[in-house]
This record gives C-alpha cells, sequence and structure tokens, in this order.
C-alpha cells in the first residue's frame, strides 16, 4: 500500500479502504435481498427449478462475503 | 329415506384442447411457451384447477441484456490494455476488477430473474399475470375465463414477425379491467386457446357442469 499520501495525517488508502468495505458491505446486504427476493418468487411460482435457483443466490451470497473478507485481509 | 332426486357429481372435464401444434412445444422449464405443465404450481391455484397454458416473454427478448453481460465481462480484459487503474495500487486494482465481476453477476442474475418469474398463466377457469416490478414488489393480476370480453394481439415489427412474438391484450369484465400478456411466443396461438376456453367455460354454464 502506498503509504506516503497523506491528508491532514490519514493516509488516503485507509480511506479508500473504509469506504471499499462499505460498499461491500452494502453489497453483501443486497445480496440478502435478492435472496429473499427468489424466496417471494418460489412462493408465487414453483416450476421445479427451486433447488438450483436458490443455490444460484446463495452463492452469489457468498460470492459477495468472500470478496469482503478478501477486501478486508488484503487492503 | 330415498333419494328422489340425486344431483349428478360436478367434475370438470380435465381440458385438452383440439388445436393442433400444441403439443409440440418444449416441456423443458426454461421454456416460453408450455402446454399443460404438470409440474408449475402457482400461489393460490386451487386443487382440481389444471394450468392449460404457462408464458413468459420470448427468449430473444433477453439479448439485450446477455450482450450487455457478454461486454461486461469482457470490459476488464479489454480495458487492461489502457492504463486506466494505474494509479491504484494492486490489491486495490484486484478488489476493484473483482467488484466489477461481482455487479456484473448481480446485472446478469437479476435480469434473469426478471425473465424467468414474469410469467402469464392460462388455467381451465382464470389467468394471470405474475409481474415482479422490483426486488420485492410482485403483482398478481387475475380473471376469470368468463370475464374475458376481448382478446387482442398485437405484433409488429421486423423482430417480432420473423420470431412470432408479440402482445396479447386481454380486456376483462373483472376488478383488472386489462389484462397483458407482453412479448408472448405465438400469441395467436394464446387468442386462440382463450377463445377455445372461452366457448367451453359457456357450454360448461349452459350444461350446469361449473365450478
Amino acid at each position: 500500500m502506498v503509504g506516503s499520501s497523506l491528508i491532514f495525517g490519514i493516509s488516503i488508502w485507509l480511506v479508500a479502504k473504509v469506504f471499499v468495505l462499505l460498499a461491500l458491505v452494502m453489497y453483501i446486504v443486497f445480496s440478502l435481498v435478492v435472496i429473499r427476493q427468489i424466496k417471494l418468487m418460489l412462493e408465487t411460482v414453483d416450476m421445479g427449478l427451486n433447488l438450483l435457483i436458490r443455490f444460484i443466490g446463495w452463492g452469489h451470497f457468498l460470492f459477495a462475503v468472500g470478496i469482503f473478507v478478501i477486501a478486508l485481509t488484503i487492503l | 329415506m330415498p333419494d328422489i332426486f340425486r344431483a349428478p357429481v360436478v367434475h370438470k372435464v380435465s381440458k385438452r384442447l383440439s388445436i393442433e401444434g400444441l403439443d409440440r412445444f418444449s416441456h423443458s422449464p426454461f421454456s416460453s411457451f408450455f402446454y399443460l405443465p404438470n409440474s408449475v404450481k402457482f400461489i393460490g391455484k386451487d386443487s382440481k384447477e389444471k394450468i392449460i397454458l404457462f408464458l413468459r416473454r420470448h427468449p430473444i427478448t433477453n439479448i439485450g441484456w446477455i450482450i450487455l453481460t457478454i461486454i461486461l465481462l469482457l470490459a476488464p480484459a479489454v480495458l487492461s490494455i489502457f492504463p486506466i487503474l494505474s494509479f491504484l495500487p494492486e490489491n486495490f486494482r484486484f478488489i476493484a476488477v473483482a467488484m466489477w465481476y461481482m455487479l456484473t453477476t448481480a446485472f446478469a442474475f437479476e435480469s434473469f430473474l426478471n425473465w424467468f418469474f414474469n410469467v402469464c398463466i392460462i388455467t381451465d377457469e382464470r389467468i394471470f399475470d405474475v409481474d415482479f416490478l422490483n426486488l420485492v414488489y410482485r403483482e398478481i393480476s387475475e380473471a376469470n375465463i368468463d370475464q374475458i370480453q376481448d382478446v387482442t394481439v398485437r405484433m409488429g415489427g421486423v423482430v417480432r414477425t420473423v420470431f412470432n412474438y408479440g402482445d396479447v391484450l386481454i380486456q376483462t369484465a373483472s376488478e383488472v379491467p386489462r389484462i397483458e400478456f407482453s412479448s408472448v411466443s405465438r400469441p395467436d396461438l394464446v387468442a386462440k386457446v382463450l377463445r377455445e376456453l372461452r366457448v367451453e367455460e359457456e357450454q360448461e354454464k349452459i350444461e350446469g357442469r361449473t365450478r
């Protein structure tokens, strides 16, 4: 990380990290809403593909959590 | 005490329409024109109600978001030629690309869900139009078959004519005055099915077989 870029004694990359993590938290919330949406959709119409669609929804959520953990670690 | 009169047991005849060519359509869950789907259930379905047609938008209507998804997926590779993100440290660059793919995944998945779950259902008793307008809001319009007053098929444009899809506008006497099946495959066949169901419903009313 470039440590020399300071504004009022605070590294801009630290600020950037906080913003990135906030954005990723918001994305995780969004992926939870998608799971809720899938539940609502499957309650409305059931076409025998419930498992696959639920799996994709949870996969998407885990992907978002994974990126958050990686960002927390490497930034 | 002996029965003086015993009403006949009323059973709705399992409808199988006499329209030619309905059986040849795909029975895949991803099909946009599904005749007599046995595996499909929907909210508020009566146990004796039988789904005649299950429709969703023609697959060609997905071409826009599919092309956009491919462009979005290829963009980081193409843009890596130009040093746009070169001012960022390596770790930030990696997270930026990962977030880009994450947003692309969300866009593609949402577009797919929007196509897959916005469906139109014609049963032997009712018609349904299921619309998911945003993430958690759904709208279900329904009308009984005998409340259908007029069916209009709207087709136009080169793409719609080539791929044989269009809108079916249904005027009803129910609380929802108009139900629209948008961009469905073979709209003329859908209108024909509705006409036949209406005739059959009238016949059932005359014979006293209505549920």
